[in-house]
């Protein structure tokens, strides 16, 4: 932990297993409030997992996660989630204002009929990322950083007070990587936790506050520029400790025939 | 058949005179409804195929519930298929969650197997004369005239409640197809009735029983062989003419309808033909109209843009080079004669005829015998294409570094999609935009005076 601030999220020995395969071992982490979070690590490390655990869609098969004291499931409407690219039909027949009227989806409304002040929340969180002027377009005919911010906006929307973000700066230009980084900053100023997936170490100390660096298992957690030491990359990007990937692979092996690839 | 009775028959169908025939319009216009309606979301989880299996897997309850109960109620028809879809359904999820078997090899090993118990059953079952009587065989192919009072009200229940269903929880399906990931962190599959909780993917398990029930209802009309046909193809045609998915939903649902009709009037016609393969073939013939000539999204329309887009690129190509031609010349905008352009864009006459006469409606030419001028709106015009494609070669020298002979030909595309907004990127971008890599001046862009 950076310095005092209030814990948002607790990432307690967190253990995640696919098909009885480990691909994640005792993750251990207090993401402060009010921060930017990287969550980076070699394609496979499990950052993916990591965030998804942290929502609770995942078994654990060790340990537990906490958010402000309580499980997700109990908070979910104050976790706003941004997915991979890669889990969304972009295909689908929806316009850019549907979507971000998604967030403003509750069990408590009739046929969710959308209120003023829906539409407000939504125009709001539509001119933040300048999307505005795009709300009757359909999301298929959108470049991808236009996407990008369009699933930022539903984000904004929901008026959440953790952000969950999985590469939001996955193929878009530099100049939306800076519009909605700057979005991000205004969110931890006002107290909101952000946590993104990234794959840019470059820009890590530049952009977040705390970084988590990970693979298969945390090799460090602090502040950002001190968690990127020479060292700390080589370990995390030279692979997996072999006894970990072995003992993986024998777990799984146990519970199915082994096959090929 | 003859043209008065024809006419005679089609007036006795469409006022609704024969009751057993009003009965079958009616459910052929409320199943292929719903079909068409519940077929929307499969068709956008990209799951089509998921209707053919459940509906083949539904073979084995029916018989199985026969032979058992030696009944023809539709509740025993109707229990008996639920529980073999859903065991089918639940045997081709857990194949792909725990097995290395992919979705496509999933369903069709599903599909046979309960399909072949299913015959199998049919074949010993057919030897009994009550089975004969009760027409078991009919679900092989549908026979929508064998269909009792009992079905239909059945039917109808079954339509109310699906319809109501889609009503209910419209958005909640918008955003579960839509994206599933966002769908589940929001942790709307959890449902609870008086408080108890249903489990974390009730909602997910609910849309499930909405397709089986919706299979099973149309089994008796389309048969098991055609009713995936009536949950896919309106809703494949319906993706032609929709933007949204409320609108999909009417549309296909109305798709869905028409075929029934249809159908049902055919088979009136022509009591030979079956209604339940007549509705898939309408349905087809509305598939194949939509695929064509849907404005925006068919094929017809696609072609015609992508044509249109090519006498625009000419149109553009030929104001261009009469500018690059003037350039040359002192006097502004000379007369050029046609085969000279013609020679530079390596253009066939007719075309070329065409697109100067199009230019010259448009009032970006003036036509003077075999010879034309620029007029000031095609001067801007072509002031403004040049600009994009030696601003664009210019971005590509210094920006990439390509060598000055490598970037004339992607400017010739690049001129025509250039937009303000890039122009104006690529300026910032750039140092010096004095002349482009060939040494040609970049022209300022002109301002038209009217």
């Amino acid at each position: 932990m950076s310095d005092g601030s209030a814990v948002a999220i607790e990432v307690h020995d967190l253990g995640v297993s696919y098909h009885h395969k480990p691909v994640l071992w005792a993750v251990d982490c207090d993401i402060s409030a009010g921060e930017i979070t990287a969550i980076v690590g070699p394609n496979g490390a499990g950052k993916s997992t990591l965030l998804k655990s942290i929502l609770g869609f995942l078994p654990l098969s060790s340990g537990y996660v906490k958010i402000h004291g309580r499980p997700a499931s109990e908070v979910a409407n104050k976790i706003a989630y941004v997915p991979q690219r890669e889990e969304v039909d972009w295909d689908f027949p929806i316009t850019v204002h549907e979507v971000v009227m998604m967030s403003r989806y509750s069990k408590l409304k009739f046929f969710q009929r959308a209120s003023k002040e829906d539409r407000r929340q939504v125009e709001d969180a539509l001119r933040t990322v300048e999307m505005w002027d795009y709300s009757k377009r359909q999301i298929s005919d959108l470049s991808c950083g236009q996407q990008q911010r369009v699933f930022l906006a539903r984000a904004l929307a929901q008026q959440a007070s953790i952000y969950l973000l999985d590469e939001p700066f996955a193929g878009i230009d530099i100049k939306t990587e800076k519009s909605m980084l700057k979005v991000f900053e205004d969110l931890a100023a006002s107290g909101a936790t952000v946590v993104c997936v990234h794959h840019d170490l470059n820009t890590v100390s530049t952009y977040f506050d705390s970084a988590l660096l990970l693979n298969v298992r945390k090799i460090a957690f602090g502040p950002a520029s001190t968690v990127l030491s020479q060292e700390n990359i080589l370990k995390a990007y030279s692979g997996r400790p072999q006894v970990l990937t072995e003992v993986g692979e024998r777990l799984r092996a146990r519970k199915f025939q082994k096959r090929e690839g | 058949m003859e043209a008065s009775v024809f006419l005679q028959e089609s007036i006795e169908f469409w006022t609704f005179r024969d009751p057993a025939a009003s009965w079958v319009l009616l459910a052929s216009v409320l199943l292929g409804g719903i079909a068409g309606a519940v077929g929307c979301i499969t068709f956008l989880q990209k799951r089509s195929l998921i209707g053919d299996a459940l509906a083949h897997s539904a073979l084995p309850g029916v018989t199985t519930g026969f032979i058992l109960f030696s009944s023809r109620d539709p509740l025993f028809v109707y229990i008996g298929a639920i529980l073999s879809c859903l065991l089918a359904a639940f045997c081709i999820v857990s194949m792909k969650a725990k097995t290395k078997i992919k979705d496509d090899s999933a369903l069709a090993i599903v599909l046979s197997v309960f399909f072949a118990i299913g015959v199998f059953q049919l074949t010993i079952i057919q030897k009994n004369p009550l089975a004969a009587q009760a027409g078991i065989e009919n679900l092989l192919f549908g026979k929508a005239a064998a269909m009792t009072k009992d079905d239909i009200k059945v039917l109808a229940g079954v339509s109310f409640l699906v319809f109501s269903f889609l009503v209910i929880f419209y958005q909640k399906i918008k955003i579960l197809i839509f994206d599933s990931a966002y769908f589940q962190a929001r942790g709307l599959g959890r449902m609870s009735i008086f408080g108890i909780s249903l489990g974390e993917n009730f909602f997910q398990k609910l849309l499930w029983l909405l397709i089986v029930v919706t299979i099973i209802t149309g089994l008796q009309l389309a048969g098991v062989v055609l009713v995936a046909a009536m949950v896919l193809t309106p809703a494949a045609a319906s993706r032609f003419w929709s933007n949204s998915l409320l609108r999909m939903f009417y549309v296909s649902a109305l798709f869905g309808s028409i075929s029934g009709a249809l159908g049902a009037y055919i088979s009136y016609l022509s009591p030979a033909m079956p209604t339940g393969p007549w509705m898939v073939v309408v349905a087809s013939f509305i598939f194949f109209i939509s695929a064509v000539f849907a404005p925006r999204h068919g094929y017809l329309s696609r072609i015609l843009g992508r044509i249109r887009l090519k006498t625009q690129t000419r149109e553009e190509n030929i104001l261009r080079t009469l500018f690059k031609i003037g350039e040359e010349e002192p006097e502004e905008c000379p007369s050029i004669a046609w085969s000279q352009v013609a020679r530079i864009r390596d253009l066939q006459m007719s075309r070329l005829k065409k697109s100067m006469s199009e230019l010259a409606k448009q009032g970006f030419l003036f036509l003077d015998g075999e010879e034309c001028r620029l007029s000031p709106t095609g001067l801007a015009r072509a002031v403004q294409l040049t600009r994009f494609h030696r601003l664009w070669e210019l971005y590509l020298t210094q920006e990439i570094k390509a060598p000055a002979d490598h970037v004339h030909e992607d400017a010739e595309e690049v001129e025509h999609v250039i937009t303000s907004e890039i122009e104006s990127s690529i300026l910032e971008s750039l140092k010096d935009i004095e002349s482009d890599p060939h040494g040609r001046p970049i022209p300022e862009k002109l301002e038209i005076e009217d």
